[in-house]
């Protein structure tokens, strides 16, 4: 029995946690340098080279950060810390939470909560005003009721609130 | 949206850059080394970027045609706007600088100023830039324009090796008299930008950027 139970052990000690990507939608990327900033900016919140584990989409303008470490972002700190690129992050998504930024006080509470509830699979969380770099905006956090492709996301929320779009 | 982006082109060819260095203010705590050659003229530059929209550099300029002049000069450089589009973004700067001249086939020293004024906009495709910048020593304040427009033959993703086929118009009467025009190639690969050209008189042309 002990045996067992030590085998056990040591088998599920083995089995490494779900590794988690945090992906941000960041409109303006163009070039090498935005590439060189995100990794710069987020290498300390990924396991393992930013090299391998930040990927930038620059054709979609997405920015990937796989294989998260623990703890070290969620939406909110990820939107918060993206204007130390130089850009900033429209939309985010880790696990069943995704948020999006609006233009501060464009849009009425009420407003945001109706918009959201025409799509099934959006579930409303809260609104926050926040300062991310000299910018304030509107932080939206969302829960997804189901497992959704991230292009998929975006497409639907910006289609939801146009005022994201650049 | 779209008046922003006319009013940044107007401004980019009012002005039209002095030396063109690529985006002056980076990525919070990024550093970049910078080198720009040519037959008349070179400049070296070292910057940090304390924030996106800040960063402070140590910069020498040589002008072989202007009594041999170099300066050793401490700038800052301000991100004043910056406007993103869905696949492009559009950037004005502002820069000062002080510091020490010399001039030694007249054996002038003493101290210099100058100020640029940059605006650039650039796409994946599409790339202009310009800036005018003034010169101030020996009781003397001096113009320098610079422009640029360029494309890039084909879209490169991250980490591939972006190219970019650049024409370079600059005009510093001291130094060269005329109007200069210089067509370049210009590479991106991850953190290393080079680029190599001629003028239309013969004059090579070196740029080679590091960013950390």
């Amino acid at each position: 029995m002990k045996k067992i139970i030590l085998l056990t052990t040591i088998l599920c000690s083995s089995i490494p946690a779900m590794a988690e990507t945090l992906r941000l939608s960041v409109p303006g990327m163009v070039c090498q340098m935005c590439v060189q900033g995100m990794r710069k900016t987020f290498k300390k919140d990924v396991k393992g080279k930013a090299d391998q584990k930040i990927i930038v989409d620059l054709e979609k303008k997405y920015v990937f950060l796989n294989e998260l470490k623990e703890g070290a972002l969620d939406t909110k700190s990820a939107i918060l810390k993206t204007p130390n690129t130089g850009y900033h992050a429209r939309v985010a998504q880790l696990g069943s939470t995704a948020a999006v930024t609006l233009p501060m006080g464009k849009i009425k509470v009420d407003e945001i909560k109706k918009r959201l509830s025409s799509e099934k699979i959006f579930n409303f969380v809260k609104v926050e005003k926040i300062k991310a770099g000299k910018d304030e905006f509107d932080y939206v956090e969302i829960k997804l009721k189901e497992d959704i492709d991230w292009e998929k996301i975006v497409k639907m929320l910006e289609k939801i609130f146009p005022e994201i779009k650049v | 949206m779209k008046m922003k982006m006319k009013m940044i082109f107007l401004v980019w060819a009012i002005l039209g850059t002095v030396n063109l260095f690529a985006h002056p203010v980076i990525y919070k705590d990024g550093v970049v080394l910078w080198t720009q050659l040519s037959s008349e003229s070179n400049v070296i530059r070292g910057s940090y970027t304390f924030d996106p929209s800040f960063s402070v550099e140590l910069n020498s300029t040589y002008y072989r045609n202007l009594d041999k002049y170099r300066d050793y000069t401490l700038g800052v450089n301000y991100l004043v706007k910056r406007w993103l589009g869905a696949d492009s973004q559009g950037n004005i700067y502002v820069q000062a600088h002080a510091g020490f001249y010399e001039q030694k086939e007249v054996d002038e020293n003493g101290f210099v100023a100058h100020g640029m004024l940059m605006g650039d906009w650039e796409s994946r495709k599409y790339y202009t830039a310009g800036g005018a910048m003034l010169y101030y020593f020996n009781d003397q304040y001096l113009p320098k324009f610079n422009a640029r427009i360029g494309f890039a033959p084909y879209d490169a993703g991250m980490d591939a090796l972006q190219s970019w086929l650049i024409l370079q118009v600059s005009y510093f009467e001291e130094n060269s008299k005329n109007i200069e025009v210089t067509p370049m190639l210009r590479f991106f690969y991850k953190n290393v930008l080079w680029e190599v050209g001629a003028s239309l008189k013969g004059d090579f042309f070196l740029t080679l950027m590091t960013h950390m």
